[in-house]
This record gives structure tokens, sequence and C-alpha cells, in this order.
């Protein structure tokens, strides 16, 4: 079960803010990224500090498992991230459960957001959006997004976010993608749904590489964010979904409707067209759940 | 309760309706059907960046900072709380927004359940 995050954040103190140095005795300072994480964290101060990370200069922790990383990242300074090789009870939207098994990138960082929380409301889209810019770099077929950011591969799910602001003045940004890793070993449903990095680039990848690259799009997000905001990013944004896709949403009112999703508008709304090409709109916070009708 | 869609100064919505009689209560009225649900509104075209919902600092009314879903009411009515709990969590396009109470007191009231809809400003739970 995942600990109980403290109602304020005492725990920051423990860890370095970035730029400064290390701290208690518990943080292994001269770990290199490669050595293999020692302990398994039920508490920030099991965690392992390895050098700086990325062009952010990202503080990087590890662990070999977690219950989960946003929990644990509820302890940490903005610009720290803690990474994990395993997690036991990852989170996904609405508290299901996904396989973060050894092999995956499953990671949180903490990103400064001191404007009202409505200001961030949009930026896990910046953050998938980014996100699928790297996937394009690494030659990812079809790489796309899902609604509301689930990162695809075509019809089947590479990885996925969830974003938390549970302090004032920090986000966490957790990411999980399946690298190297084959949940589908442990659960068999999963093989039609899921895929992975190295599957649909017919290569290698070393974890190291794919965490700094992650870090470095997640810093580019959150700077495009303050530039700009979501409605300066939405052309971009809207590039990034499928061609129009038929979709089916199920609304929070218990009834459905269809159509297929163009994108989004510049406040926020799904834009969808109907058979006859007609584009209307529906609030994201009205879609319980969105499934496409591929 | 039926479903219609909308055009408001050239944009079209969904939106799902319920009849009213003349005191505005429901003409099919339960106990806890609401008065209205819609599925989209017509906000006003603005560049502008709206301003943040006040957040309940010393105040006893806890109000969603943003527009969103309730995941999870994280309170019971009765129970005493202290500033800085968690009440609340709502989330918006996979972000969740933890929700705290801005003063010490006694849940008095909850207004919404998991699953709820809610606009920036909206009612979450009262603090007596």
């Amino acid at each position: 079960m995942p600990g109980t995050p403290s109602k304020k954040a005492s725990c920051w103190s423990r860890f370095p803010e970035r730029g400064h140095g290390t701290t208690d005795g518990h943080i292994a300072s001269n770990a290199e990224p490669g050595d293999p994480p020692v302990n398994a964290a039920t508490d920030p101060s099991d965690l392992i500090l390895l050098n700086p990370v990325g062009s952010a200069g990202w503080r990087l922790f590890q662990c070999a498992e977690a219950v989960s990383t946003n929990d644990l990242a509820r302890s940490l300074h903005p610009w720290n991230a803690v990474r994990a090789a395993r997690q036991t009870t990852g989170r996904g939207r609405f508290g299901r459960q996904f396989v973060s098994d050894e092999g995956g990138l499953w990671i949180s960082a903490v990103l400064p957001a001191t404007d009202p929380s409505a200001r961030w409301a949009g930026f896990s889209l910046m953050v998938g959006c980014h996100l699928v810019k790297m996937l394009e770099e690494w030659h990812v077929p079809a790489a796309r997004l899902r609604w509301p950011n689930d990162l695809m591969a075509g019809r089947k799910k590479l990885g996925g976010l969830l974003l938390e602001q549970a302090q004032p003045g920090a986000l966490i940004v957790g990411f999980g993608l399946n690298v190297s890793n084959a949940p589908w070993d442990h659960d068999p449903a999963l093989a039609t749904i899921a895929t992975s990095l190295c599957r649909e680039t017919r290569r290698d990848w070393d974890l190291e590489t794919v965490t700094t690259r992650t870090l470095d799009a997640l810093a580019d997000a959150h700077q495009a964010m303050l530039e700009g905001g979501m409605a300066a990013a939405i052309s971009e944004l809207n590039n990034r979904w499928a061609s129009p896709v038929p979709v089916e949403l199920q609304l929070s009112t218990g009834s459905t409707t269809t159509g297929r999703l163009a994108g989004l508008d510049p406040e926020g709304h799904l834009r969808l067209l109907d058979a006859e090409e007609r584009e209307f709109l529906v609030e994201h916070q009205s879609v319980e759940k969105l499934v496409e009708l591929l | 309760m039926k479903k219609l869609r909308v055009t408001v100064d050239g944009k079209t919505y969904e939106v799902v309706v319920e009849a009213l009689d003349e005191d505005g209560r429901s003409a099919a009225a339960t106990s806890t059907a609401p008065l209205l649900q819609q599925t989209a509104v017509a906000p006003p075209a603005s560049s502008a960046p709206r301003p943040a919902a006040p957040v309940a600092g010393g105040s006893g009314a806890v109000v969603s900072p943003l527009a969103g879903r309730i995941v999870s009411v994280d309170c019971q009515a009765g129970q005493k709380v202290t500033a800085g709990d968690k009440v609340v969590t709502v989330e918006a396009m996979k972000m969740n927004t933890f929700v705290y109470a801005g003063v010490d007191g006694t849940v008095a009231a909850i207004a919404v359940n998991a699953g709820d809809a809610v606009e920036e400003g909206q009612l979450l739970v009262t603090i007596s």
C-alpha cells in the first residue's frame, strides 16, 4: 500500500534543491548511472542519489522497488526525480493499477508550479505532446497521443502519464514507459494492447539514455507552458492525435456520444465531428471514458 | 432528461437538459436528481487568463481550484479536520490536484461525490 503522504512539505528539507550539495548519510552521492540500486524504497530515505542528469541538471534518485514513485516524489524539491526498477502498486488514472516490471522506465519528476492550479490544467497534455516528439525522434512508428495522454504506437500503448499537484508550488509528473520489459508476460491480456520501445524500434535501448531524454522533454514542456501556455501549443498538440479517429465518449451523466475526435480548442474542449462533418464540443471534465472505435 | 445539441455564437455544444416545473424543481423529481446536467457549456470567448478560483484560505468553504472530475472525497461528514488536511482530489486531463481544508473545524457538508464533474470555484466541502 502506498505510504501516507505528509500533509505539508516537511520532508523536503532532507533532500537537496537543484544545484545544492548532498544531504545526510542515507544518500550515496557518488553512485553512477547503471550502478545497481540496492534498496527497496519504502521511504524517501531509502533512495540513492545519482549524478545530475540532463540539460536541466535534474537530480535523479533511484531505488530497486517502490510502491509508487509518485508517492516517493512528494518528498522531493522541484527538479528532483525518482526512478524505480519496479513498481509494486503503480497507479494510473482514478487509481487503476498497471504492470511496472523491470526494464521499463518508472519515474516521477517534480517541477515548480507557483501559479494557481487552474493555470496548469492542460499541462498533462503539454507533457504528452513533448514525449510524443521524443518518440518521433526515436523513429517509433505511428507515435501518437490517445486522449487524454496515453503514448501510443499505432493501436498499442507504450506509456502513460499521471500528474499530481500535491503540494503548493510543485507538480509531480509520473511517467511509465515500456522500454525492454514485457508486461504481457505477466498479464497475457496486454499482448494485444501494449508494446515497448524495443519492440517498436527493433533495437536495444539503454535505460539511462531514455531517462535523460525523458527528463529533458519534461523540462522543455515546463518551459513551453510558462512561455505560452496551452493556447500557444494547441496546434502542435492537435497534430499529435491520430487523424480524426472515431470515438465513443462515456459521459459523467451516464450517456454516451460518438463522433470523430479532431483535437482540442484553445479553451480545452474536445472537438468532435459528427456524421455530417459538423463540429461540436464537449467539456473535458464531462468525459468519464473515451473509447477509440478503431 | 433529454440530450440536445445547441449552437451558441457559432460553436456547437452537446447538452443534457431536464424539464423543470414553475418552482424550478425537476418535473420528474427524485430526491437525488440534479436540476440541470450539461455535458458542455458555452463559455465567453476570451484570450485573457481566468483568475484563479479562491482556494479556501481562511474560509470554511472549500472550492475546486479548477474544472475537472472528483477522483475521491478524502473526508467524511462530521470529521474533525485541521487546515492543510486533504479533503478532496480533483482530476483534470490526467492531472490530480489535491484540495486541502483552509481552516480547522468539522466537516459540515460534502457537496460532491466521486465521479462528479465540477467547475472551477464550485463548492466541494463546507467546514464549520
